[in-house]
């Protein structure tokens, strides 16, 4: 039996919206196991992308626990959540999010600037992440000058910098074409099956959940499966 | 960390390139005005402390109460002060100098000038009352009438025409044969001055026995400042009075460092303020950029930075743009006041000598990277607050 990495317990998360509260997502209870891969879906403001949000350290819950590697991350700081999305979770966005001035290479060093490795780590491993996701010859290229497809690819290589646990993705495929999307969602279950990573995708393309081991469907703040 | 820091700051500075040059104009323009004010503040200075040394640190100058600035057509002083002063213990030598404004005239052409009636009989020894050689010719000796020595400036721009020993001028209508050529000192003041034998300048411009001020020399290994003392009560209880003044080139010399001082202060406040505009321009400029780079912000707490890092981030990027701007200034900053030094030379104020104040270039490029980061303070502050997820849905 594997470990459970992530465990969500009755959370809730409330906007206040003026005087009035709006609740996001309402008490929730997930699991995922180590390695496991699991596809979030539910329609727009069904409270998906605030538990992935939830479970990424970049927003607190109101309301609940959640557990990161058998941690209850719910009442952690600002300064030691940011060590935390920095070590354990590597995030890949729909709109790729990359650093338009810099290049590959300094994309896909960001993180690890972070956690102060050094110089010669950094570049060696920033080549190798890229060359990992077919990048090798477009190094020192900006955004600004790679595909879609290849931009996403970078954001891969950047969310595996340093080597976490887990990968978050919001809407992965959203902005690609169907062949490019297809060839971004092999890149991640190959880092799922092949590397052991923990896959957790956000989507409501019917097409990418059913290449999930598990499919957490949401409902007005609720898990509804 | 921080290495890759300054390099993303430069990076993202090359990436916005028009909007941090005008960034960086603002703050070249305080840096390059605080730079060339203050060197030539010092170039000023020093010219004035050169010139003040050719009056020589040793000798006392006594001239008529009232009488300061540019000498002019005042009198109060006579023979008998400069006896009473040569009586002194401690002095050397004793002059009496008359001074007046008469036409000088040669190859046709026409000016005023500043004529010096000097002792013959010191001229001849080579005392003399400024610290300046002769170039080509000799002094009058005693018995000497229609004969002058004349400064750089009267020989070699004043008229068309060079003046060589043996020209002749016309003084007031009057022939006078130049026998002696001074070194250039590099003003205006020393450079275009006329020397005639004292008792002929007096007889030409009846003057009797008076004398427009008197130079003293102080004997070697005395105290000016004891000497001055007692020179000033001797001339009190001979002429019982004290409509007279004296001054040592020292005293002078700090009566003007201090109004260059003022001056300088003022003149360096302007400055500061057109810094401030640069900074205020910094800031509105990283204000722009953080607000422009707020998805960047989330981005960059995504994966992994603290508050305490985007701060610092966006502070050296601020500083970073300080520096440049400084950087630049202070090259341009120098490149003007080595220009001004030109024109001055040019406008025949030779003295004013400009050298690259390197504690100023040092003090100009650490302030102006602290100045960035001032500035950066409170956008990077707003850089850091952002909360993460409403960071990454910013568009």
């Amino acid at each position: 039996m594997k470990n459970s990495v992530i465990r969500l317990e009755d959370v809730w998360k409330i906007y206040m919206l003026d005087e009035t509260e709006v609740p996001a997502v309402r008490g929730i209870d997930v699991n995922i196991k180590e390695g496991e891969f699991v596809s979030i879906i539910g329609k727009s403001g069904s409270g998906k992308s605030t538990t992935l949000n939830l479970v990424g350290c970049l927003d607190n819950a109101s309301r609940g626990r959640i557990f990161l590697d058998g941690k209850d991350i719910s009442k952690l700081d600002e300064k030691e959540l940011a060590r935390v999305r920095g070590r354990k979770i590597g995030f890949v966005f729909q709109t790729f999010n990359l650093i338009p001035s810099l290049n590959a290479v300094d994309n896909v060093k960001l993180p690890m600037i972070f956690q102060g490795y050094s110089e010669e780590k950094m570049e060696a491993r920033s080549q190798k992440l890229l060359e990992m996701v077919d990048l090798g010859h477009r190094l020192d290229h900006k955004p600004s000058s790679l595909s879609g497809g290849e931009r996403q690819r970078v954001a891969i290589a950047r969310a595996l910098a340093n080597d976490p646990e887990v990968i978050l993705a919001d809407e992965p495929t959203g902005n690609l074409d169907t062949k490019t999307g297809e060839q971004i969602l092999k890149f991640l279950i190959k880092l799922n099956k092949e590397k052991g990573k923990t896959l957790i995708i956000v989507t409501h393309d019917m097409y990418v959940a059913k290449k999930a081991d598990r499919v957490i469907k949401l409902q007005d703040g609720k898990v509804i499966n | 960390m921080i290495k890759d820091f300054f390099m993303y700051g430069l990076k993202n500075m090359r990436h916005r390139q028009l909007r941090s040059w005008l960034t960086i104009l603002g703050v070249v323009v305080g840096i390059a005005a605080i730079v060339s004010l203050i060197t030539i503040g010092e170039g000023l200075e020093n010219a004035i402390t050169d010139q003040f040394s050719a009056l020589g640190a040793d000798k006392i100058r006594v001239i008529p109460e009232g009488l300061t600035g540019p000498p002019a057509e005042v009198s109060g002083l006579t023979d008998d002060d400069v006896d009473t002063i040569e009586d002194v213990i401690g002095v050397d030598w004793v002059a009496g100098v008359t001074m007046n404004y008469a036409t000088v005239e040669y190859d046709n052409l026409e000016t005023i000038m500043f004529i010096k009636g000097y002792p013959e009989d010191l001229a001849e020894e080579g005392k003399i009352d400024i610290d300046l050689g002769l170039v080509d010719g000799s002094w009058y000796r005693n018995g000497d009438t229609n004969v002058a020595v004349i400064g750089d400036a009267v020989a070699n721009s004043v008229f068309d025409e060079e003046i060589r020993v043996n020209n002749n001028l016309l003084i007031d209508d009057e022939k006078f044969r130049v026998i002696g050529i001074l070194e250039a000192l590099g003003d205006q003041g020393s450079d275009t001055v006329v020397y005639i034998p004292l008792d002929y300048a007096r007889d030409k411009f009846e003057m009797g026995d008076e004398v427009n001020a008197i130079v003293v020399a102080i004997e070697e290994g005395e105290d000016i400042t004891e000497i001055g003392d007692k020179i000033a009560k001797d001339l009190e209880r001979r002429r019982d009075d004290d409509n007279f003044d004296m001054f040592t080139p020292d005293q002078l010399l700090d009566q003007l460092g201090s109004i260059l001082g003022v001056v300088q202060f003022l003149l360096g406040g302007i400055a500061a303020i057109s810094l401030l505009v640069g900074g205020i321009g910094i800031m509105n400029s990283m204000y722009t950029s953080v607000l422009e780079r707020t998805k960047q912000i989330g981005v960059m707490k995504a994966v992994g930075a603290s508050r305490f890092e985007i701060m610092f981030i966006f502070l050296i990027e601020a500083g970073l743009i300080g520096l440049v701007g400084g950087l630049i200034g202070v090259v341009m900053g120098n490149v003007f006041a080595f220009a001004v030094e030109g024109v001055a030379g040019l406008m025949g104020f030779g003295l004013l000598r400009i050298t690259i104040e390197w504690d100023i270039v040092a003090f100009a490029l650490v302030f102006a990277f602290v100045i960035g980061m001032i500035s950066g303070v409170y956008p990077s502050w707003k850089a850091a607050k952002l909360k993460p997820v409403e960071a990454l849905r910013w568009e």
